[in-house]
């Protein structure tokens, strides 16, 4: 009974108690919006990523650029990015890179493995042969949905300080892709003829289909006349709980800073 | 019912009558009373004051705790209004102005030389360079776009841009 009464007269205090933790934990969730997009041309990214918690998948993208060169020859170019995501938010990517079409083609076939960890504020580039992990601070955030200005660093390459137009994005609706719930759209860009030496008008166009649950693009095609047609597609999609080491660096690997 | 009393009953009646005549207030009697009453008013009063206390108590917790709340929720609007937990909970609810979907970038910096073949291949950065070379500042994003942002020579600083279409 003297307990009871204790308990009762302690009541108060341990709703304060609770009220003040609650509180607390509430202001700790706040993560910055990630910066607007600069628009003109593209610019190197900042070390904002974003940050997605509690959708964990697994899924491999594709991404297949075809080129059909003046004689009538197709070049088809493959790059495949394998991915990660814990329900933390950490992300792993293993990008096999062959070519990069373009004006300047870059043969690579090299896999480069990137793991972002934003808790700790860490992304590491893994470099298996010299058992080297680069080190590059990030910045956890969450994308503006809401920003008025053309995301203009989406779709085809650019040349700098190029001036081009591009057109307000279509919604093209949902539909279903690889099980899962996809909203559609589309965006066209133009140069204008004369501004790079072209006589007529060139016609661009992204057109991208996300995944409403996973919070990624599941399907997207890309046109551009100089360098043909990519489409890419996310295909294998799992959404258990990935392994814990995936998003680790190996102990046998070097941390250390970019080389430049 | 009868109209006259019983003989006992009268007597007793006057005997009471008679005693009440001859009582007189006693001083004594009426500092216990006092006494008395101000022990229990005491004892009455202090467990509504420890009630009043403590209502007070649960009172004041009640309001911490509103204002406790309202805050946590004006902290969950503010980070519902954020637009990234907006697109997070329904990506319907994109205005219709709205470029196309975000993605997550990784920039890497890729040493490159030409080949005989006149291509720009990619080298690993510990070997000796065997000619001009070049880094290259690759963008991968996992929207399937892939891209080549600058190409900077190795020994200058001098960049150069993608221009030609």
């Amino acid at each position: 009974m003297k307990s009871r009464c204790r308990l009762r007269d302690r009541a108060p205090w341990l709703a304060l108690a609770l009220c003040w933790v609650v509180a607390q934990a509430a202001g700790a969730d706040e993560v910055p919006v990630c910066p607007a997009p600069t628009g003109g041309a593209p610019a190197m990214p900042s070390n904002s990523v974003r940050l997605v918690t509690g959708v964990p998948y697994s899924a491999l993208g594709t991404s297949e650029t075809i080129t059909i060169l003046p004689d009538g020859r197709r070049v088809v170019r493959q790059n495949i990015i394998r991915q990660w995501r814990d329900s933390d938010g950490r992300t792993r990517s293993e990008i096999s890179l062959t070519t990069i079409a373009g004006p300047l083609p870059l043969e690579l076939n090299t896999t480069v493995t990137v793991i972002d960890d934003p808790a700790a504020g860490q992304r590491y580039l893994l470099q298996p042969g010299g058992r080297v992990a680069v080190t590059v601070p990030i910045v956890p955030c969450r994308p503006d949905p809401v920003s008025r200005e053309p995301d203009l660093t989406v779709g085809p390459p650019r040349p700098a300080h190029l001036t081009m137009r591009v057109s307000a994005p279509v919604t093209l609706g949902e539909r279903t892709v690889a099980g899962q719930t996809v909203a559609g759209r589309r965006i066209e860009a133009t140069i204008p003829a004369g501004a790079v030496g072209n006589s007529k008008p060139i016609q661009m166009s992204a057109e991208q289909w996300y995944g409403k649950d996973l919070q990624v693009v599941i399907e997207a095609t890309y046109r551009d006349p100089r360098t043909g047609e990519t489409r890419y597609r996310l295909s294998d999609i799992e959404r258990a709980e990935p392994d814990a080491r995936l998003f680790q660096v190996p102990d046998t690997y070097r941390k250390q800073p970019p080389p430049r | 019912m009868t109209d006259t009393m019983h003989r006992e009953v009268a007597a007793l009646l006057d005997e009471y009558r008679r005693d009440l005549r001859e009582t007189r207030p006693s001083g004594q009697l009426d500092a216990r009373i006092d006494l008395l009453v101000a022990g229990t008013r005491k004892n009455i009063l202090r467990p509504a004051r420890q009630q009043r206390n403590r209502v007070n108590l649960w009172a004041a917790a009640a309001g911490v705790a509103v204002v406790a709340i309202a805050a946590g929720i004006l902290i969950g609007m503010s980070i519902g209004h954020a637009p990234g937990a907006r697109i997070a909970q329904d990506a319907t609810l994109l205005p219709a102005d709205f470029s196309l979907w975000p993605a997550d970038s990784v920039a890497l910096q890729i040493p490159a030389e030409y080949s005989a073949q006149g291509k720009l291949v990619a080298v690993d950065p510990n070997t000796q360079s065997t000619g001009k070379r070049y880094w290259i500042d690759v963008v991968v994003s996992n929207d399937g776009t892939i891209r080549i942002d600058r190409i900077v020579p190795a020994e200058r600083n001098d960049e150069i841009t993608l221009q030609t279409p």
